[in-house]
C-alpha cells in the first residue's frame, strides 16, 4: 500500500528558518534576522525602481504557516489593492499555488514583495493595478488573512 | 513624510524630455573632435600627452535641454607659480592658433565667417554659427595630468588659478552611485527647473552643481526618498541656507564654496540676480510641497507641471506604465539584492529570477 497525499507531504524536506535565513542573507544582503514570538521575522528595505524612494518592509515566518510581508514604511495609501484585512502583502492565491514548507523565501516572497511594490507605484501613477490578479470567487479569502486559523499579531 | 503620488513614472518620462536631442548629442560629439585633432596636431602652439581633454556638463553627463557648448581642457606645459608661460600671452597663442581653424576645415571666403573664435576670460570661445554651436577651449597646466590638481590662465588677472574641473566630476560621479544614482537625476531636475523658471538672470550650472553636491554630501537630503521629495527637500535646504543674506543685508550674496577646492565660486553672483534665483526657488519649494501633500492624482501632476512645464512633465502615462507593467511579469522579470525590478539579466551581479504569482485579493475600490 502507497503512502496517503498527507504522508507523502510529509516526506517533503523542510526549509526551516535557518535555511530560509542563509538564503535570504546571500540573495538579499541588506535584511536583518530576529525571532521574534516564535517567528522569524526579517527586516530591510526594497527599492523596486531607481527612481523609487525605498521601502521598509518586514517578512514574518512560523514553520507550518504561510509567510507574511508587511510594508512598514512608508504608510501604503488608503484604499491599496492586495492587501489582506491586516494589511500584508497579498502576493500569491494561496488556492492555486499554496505555500509548500520546501519553499524559499528568498526566491519567492522577497521577489513577489519588490514584484508587489514596482506595480503598486504604477497604481499610483494611474489607479489601475496592472500585475496579474487573481480573483476567486472565494470571499473568505477576500479581505481575510494569509494565515486565518492564527492570531495576527502586528509586525512593525 | 511620503507622498501621496510620487509619480515615478511622469519623472522618468521628465528627465527623457529634458534630454538633450539625438542630433545636438551627435553635433556635440563631432565639432569638438574636429578641433581637439587640430590642436593636437599643431606645431607651433605645444600640448603634452593627453593633449586635450573633455570637461564641463557635457562630460559630466548633465546636459538638460539643447546641448549649447562643450568645454575642453587643452593641456600645455608650464609653471604656474613662475607664471611660465605668461598666463596673458598663452590665451593669446591659442586664439592664434584657433584662428586657424577655418582654413583647416575648408572654411573658404565667406564661409570662413561661419567660425566665430574669440577670446574669453579663461579660454578661447569658438562659435560655429551654422550650426548654432559654442565650444571653450580652456588651457591649463596639469603637473600631475587632468585627474589632479591643474592650473588655468586668468587674463585679467595675468596669472594661473588652480582649478579642478575633473575632481568635480569624479565627485559627482561617486556620489551619484553611492545614492543609487539619484543624484545626477536631481541635478538635472535643478538645472531644468533654473532654465525653465529663469528667462535671465540664471545662475551658472556649476554653482547649481556646487549646492547640490554640497547638500548631497553633508547628509542634508534624504537620499532614500523618492525623486520628487528630493526635489523639494534641495530647493528647501537652499532657500534655509540662504534666504537669512535677503534679510540681514542689502548687498550680500552667497559663497558657495567649490566642492573640490573649497574656494568661493560664486564671488561675481549679483545681488539681483541672486535674489531673483531665491524668489524662484521660493516658489519652486512651496509648489513642490502642494504636489507632494496633494490628495488628488490630477492635482499633484497640476503642481509638477508648474514647476518644471507642461511640455516636460506629462499628464498621463498610460501608455508608458502599461509596457513597465508587461516588462516586470512575474517568471520572466528579475529582482537584484535591492529589490530593483529588472526585465532582463544584467552583464554582472546577484539576480533572482522572479517566480509566476497571481496577485490575490480585492482590487482597487
Amino acid at each position: 500500500m502507497g503512502l496517503s497525499k498527507f504522508e507523502y507531504s510529509q516526506l517533503r524536506p523542510t526549509a526551516n528558518l535557518a535555511i530560509q535565513n542563509l538564503h535570504i542573507l546571500y540573495r538579499f544582503p541588506g535584511f536583518t534576522y530576529r525571532r521574534e514570538r516564535g517567528a522569524g521575522v526579517w527586516r530591510g528595505t526594497l527599492q523596486p525602481r531607481p527612481l523609487s524612494q525605498k521601502y521598509r518592509v518586514a517578512v514574518s515566518y512560523k514553520l507550518c504557516s504561510c509567510p507574511t510581508v508587511k510594508v512598514i514604511a512608508p504608510i501604503l495609501l488608503p484604499k491599496t489593492p492586495h492587501l489582506w484585512g491586516d494589511g500584508t502583502l497579498c502576493l500569491f492565491y494561496p488556492k492555486e499555488s499554496p505555500w509548500k514548507r520546501d519553499m524559499l523565501i528568498a526566491t519567492t516572497i522577497l521577489p513577489w514583495t519588490a514584484l508587489w511594490l514596482y506595480y503598486y507605484e504604477l497604481w499610483l501613477d494611474t489607479g489601475k493595478w496592472l500585475g496579474p490578479s487573481s480573483h476567486s470567487a472565494d470571499r473568505h479569502l477576500q479581505g481575510g488573512y494569509a494565515n486565518p486559523a492564527e492570531d495576527n499579531e502586528e509586525i512593525s | 513624510m511620503a507622498p501621496n503620488f510620487p509619480l515615478n513614472t511622469h519623472f522618468e518620462e521628465l528627465l527623457k524630455n529634458i534630454q538633450p536631442p539625438v542630433a545636438r548629442i551627435k553635433t556635440a560629439q563631432r565639432l569638438p573632435r574636429l578641433v581637439r585633432d587640430y590642436i593636437k596636431a599643431s606645431q607651433t602652439f605645444l600640448t603634452i600627452t593627453p593633449h586635450t581633454r573633455l570637461a564641463g556638463s557635457y562630460a559630466q553627463n548633465m546636459v538638460v535641454g539643447e546641448v549649447k557648448d562643450v568645454d575642453t581642457l587643452v593641456r600645455v606645459s608650464g609653471n604656474p607659480e613662475t607664471n611660465e608661460p605668461e598666463a596673458k600671452q598663452l590665451i593669446r597663442d591659442l586664439k592664434g592658433l584657433l584662428d586657424g581653424l577655418p582654413a583647416y576645415l575648408g572654411y573658404e571666403g565667406y564661409a570662413e565667417t561661419q567660425i566665430e573664435v574669440e577670446r574669453a576670460r579663461r579660454s578661447i570661445h569658438v562659435y560655429f554659427k551654422d550650426e548654432d554651436f559654442h565650444l571653450d577651449f580652456v588651457p591649463c597646466i596639469a603637473p600631475d595630468g587632468f585627474k589632479n590638481l591643474l592650473y588655468v590662465p586668468d587674463r585679467d588677472f595675468n596669472e594661473w588659478i588652480a582649478s579642478h574641473p575633473i575632481g568635480y566630476i569624479t565627485l559627482l560621479n561617486k556620489l551619484n552611485k553611492k545614492y543609487g544614482k539619484k543624484v545626477k537625476p536631481l541635478g538635472k531636475l535643478l538645472k531644468h527647473f533654473r532654465n525653465h523658471q529663469m528667462k535671465n538672470r540664471k545662475p551658472k550650472s556649476y554653482w547649481l552643481g556646487a549646492l547640490l553636491l554640497y547638500h548631497v554630501q553633508t547628509g542634508n537630503l534624504n537620499m532614500d526618498a523618492c525623486l520628487g521629495v528630493l526635489f523639494r527637500d534641495l530647493l528647501d535646504e537652499i532657500h534655509y541656507q540662504y534666504d537669512h543674506l535677503l534679510w540681514t543685508s542689502d548687498t550680500a550674496t552667497p559663497n558657495i564654496p567649490d566642492p573640490v577646492l573649497n574656494h568661493n565660486i560664486s564671488w561675481n553672483w549679483s545681488r539681483t540676480h541672486f535674489k531673483t534665483f531665491m524668489s524662484r526657488i521660493d516658489e519652486g519649494r512651496q509648489w513642490a510641497t502642494e504636489a507632494l501633500d496633494a490628495g488628488d492624482r490630477d492635482e499633484a501632476i497640476t503642481y509638477w507641471q508648474k514647476i518644471f512645464g507642461e511640455e516636460y512633465f506629462p499628464s498621463e502615462v498610460e501608455t508608458v506604465v502599461s509596457n513597465l507593467a508587461n516588462a516586470a511579469c512575474p517568471g520572466k522579470s528579475l529582482v537584484s539584492s535591492t529589490g530593483l525590478i529588472l526585465p532582463s539579466q544584467p552583464a554582472s551581479g546577484l539576480y533572482t529570477t522572479t517566480q509566476p504569482t497571481k496577485f490575490h485579493g480585492i482590487e482597487q475600490v
